[in-house]
């Protein structure tokens, strides 16, 4: 704290009034801290230890947040040894007006509301007192008349600019140093929110969906050199159907199902709805009753955004994506945010991602960018920005034509500038048909009559289709057909793939 | 406490929610008096324990209406 509570607390001049107080919302907001740790958080944005007017409550606030931000549990056993350790304990009236303020809050969930209600009484009792002190320079006289008209508006400013927040100040002698956990080593923390970012197409979804399949069972996930507990996810998917695309992806990748959960919506008054960032203590709440879950992946974020934000704007999306980053370190969960690339041309990833530099990418501790290089049409996941350790090497993954989804392993020359080159070119008509044609040639020879007549209704012509064949460097065969006329069709294939032509 | 009740009662999830954080709490109270000496007596547990129970049982209605 930057002041004691009883400076803070002093009583204005004109004493002989009780200072306005309504001790109905200080008791509900602590109440509701006693009982729930989200109405902790919710009370922290909105008032302070010296905004109650109860000495005894700001001690009981002042001890449950600063048991909150240590990570400890606080309900009224460790509260409750916590003011007994600093001496507080009668002051406030012992344990059982701990267990009455939790048995008589009306609703956690409107712990904000009640913590507002103290910090307007708060402020207004400020108010009061700087009146006090102005009326004082008053009655001293005119001299430094200027002087005085200056400090009576700072004072009043400092009322509009003041309230809420308690300062919690720790030297460093007293933080222990902490390891990150890592949910897939050196590239995806726990406790963290990590962005998987790439052009559409590039298997993002599907990544995820391997990524929790691996974790399902256990696996070494690739770059790891030992298996683990299995550890569960929940899939927050805003475009792929449950039961139809993620389910088949995940016995494709021998997912252990009953480890891999699907967030279907939130149901409200109406029915039915989208997950918003505002649901995320719904979701914290969720995730403290099933401790195997260590993946949330939201897919793609934007959805989560859409419609409530202009995401170009860092405060909206800042203010958006913090519910989730918070849930994330107070669960120790890892959050996955998969989001397209921008299409504006930038040099370096990390300015590509999302509407907002500062909103998406400066939230995430990792970035992984996903990808395909130009030239065969190699897919990986690269590292393009890592807060919490240095740079993971690329891991290069596989999609067959069949949907199948295999990790090929560490790829060191497929890095997130490599990748990004790639999918420049996307954003041109060449680009795309050149990222279409790999993908189509992808799995093997393909027919050229087939490719040009797939590539017509994706609205590439044939020059166009000719154009990128030369660019990657493709290859064709043609073979006549026993008892038949002619030269016989021509297949189209990648430059790695001679030995799978047609003889 | 009128002026303090929830804002948004029709809310069926925040209701459950509310109903959850409240049975959680009022067990933990329950327990941790069987357990430990230096906390609440048992009479004080069990009277907070039924008022959260009997504040939960008020959000199952609200969640059910």
């Amino acid at each position: 704290m930057t002041r004691s509570l009883d400076d803070a607390r002093r009583r204005p001049a004109n004493a002989e009034r009780v200072p306005p107080h309504n001790l109905d919302a200080e008791t509900a907001v602590l109440g509701a801290m006693l009982v729930t740790p989200a109405a902790i958080a919710a009370a922290l944005d909105v008032v302070a230890a010296d905004d109650f007017y109860r000495p005894a409550h700001g001690h009981i606030f002042e001890t449950v947040t600063s048991l909150y931000l240590k990570g400890e549990a606080t309900d009224g056993l460790t509260v409750t040894d916590q003011l007994r350790r600093r001496g507080l304990l009668e002051t406030v009236g012992g344990a059982s007006v701990l267990t009455d303020l939790a048995a008589d809050t009306p609703a956690t969930g409107s712990a904000a509301r009640y913590g507002r209600i103290v910090a307007e009484y708060a402020t207004v009792r400020r108010l009061v007192g700087v009146a006090g002190e102005i009326a004082e320079m008053g009655y001293d006289g005119p001299d430094d008349l200027a002087g005085k008209l200056d400090r009576a508006r700072d004072m009043l400013a400092a009322l509009r600019s003041g309230g809420g927040g308690a300062l919690v100040i720790r030297t460093f002698v007293d933080i222990e140093a902490e390891q990150v956990d890592w949910l897939w080593q050196g590239r995806i923390p726990r406790g963290m929110v990590t962005i998987a970012a790439g052009d559409p197409g590039v298997g993002k979804s599907f990544v995820m969906v391997a990524l929790s399949a691996g974790l399902s069972v256990g696996a070494a996930l690739p770059g790891e050199d030992r298996s683990r507990q299995p550890t569960g996810s929940l899939l927050v998917s805003y475009e792929d159907a449950a039961g139809v695309t993620l389910k088949q992806r995940l016995a494709a990748c021998g997912a252990d199902e009953r480890m891999v959960h699907n967030l279907d919506g939130v149901v409200d008054g109406v029915g039915l709805r989208p997950f918003r960032p505002d649901d995320a203590r719904h979701l914290e709440r969720e995730l403290e009753r099933r401790p195997d879950v260590g993946l949330v992946v939201v897919d793609p974020v934007g959805s989560l955004l859409a419609g409530k934000l202009d995401t170009s704007r860092d405060n909206e999306v800042r203010g958006a994506l913090l519910p989730l980053v918070d849930m994330a370190r107070r669960t120790n969960t890892a959050v996955v945010a998969v989001m397209h690339l921008r299409k504006e041309d930038a040099q370096r990833v990390i300015y590509r991602v999302g509407g907002s530099v500062g909103g998406f990418v400066g939230l995430a501790r990792s970035v992984l960018l996903l990808g395909r290089e130009q030239q065969f049409g190699r897919r990986a996941l690269a590292h393009a920005k890592c807060n919490v350790g240095p740079e993971s090497p690329s891991v290069e993954y596989i999609i067959d034509e069949a949907g199948r989804f295999m990790w090929k392993g560490v790829a060191d020359d497929l890095g997130a500038e490599t990748l990004l080159a790639a999918g420049e070119r996307h954003h041109t008509k060449l680009g795309a048909a050149v990222a279409w044609l790999l993908d189509r040639l992808d799995a093997g020879p393909v027919l050229r009559s087939q490719v040009v007549a797939d590539g017509d209704e994706h609205g590439f012509s044939f020059a166009t289709l000719r154009r990128a064949y030369d660019e990657i460097g493709a290859d064709s065969v043609q073979h006549g057909v026993p008892g038949k006329l002619g030269k016989g069709p021509s297949y189209w294939f990648l430059p790695d793939q001679l030995a799978q032509a047609p003889k | 406490m009128a002026t303090l009740q929830p804002e948004d009662s029709t809310d069926r999830s925040a209701a459950l929610d509310e109903v959850a954080c409240r049975l959680e709490a009022a067990a933990r109270m329950l327990a941790y008096v069987l357990i430990f000496d230096d906390f609440v007596d048992l009479e004080t547990a069990a009277s907070a324990a039924i008022r959260l129970i009997e504040r939960a049982q008020h959000f199952v209605r609200l969640a059910a209406a």
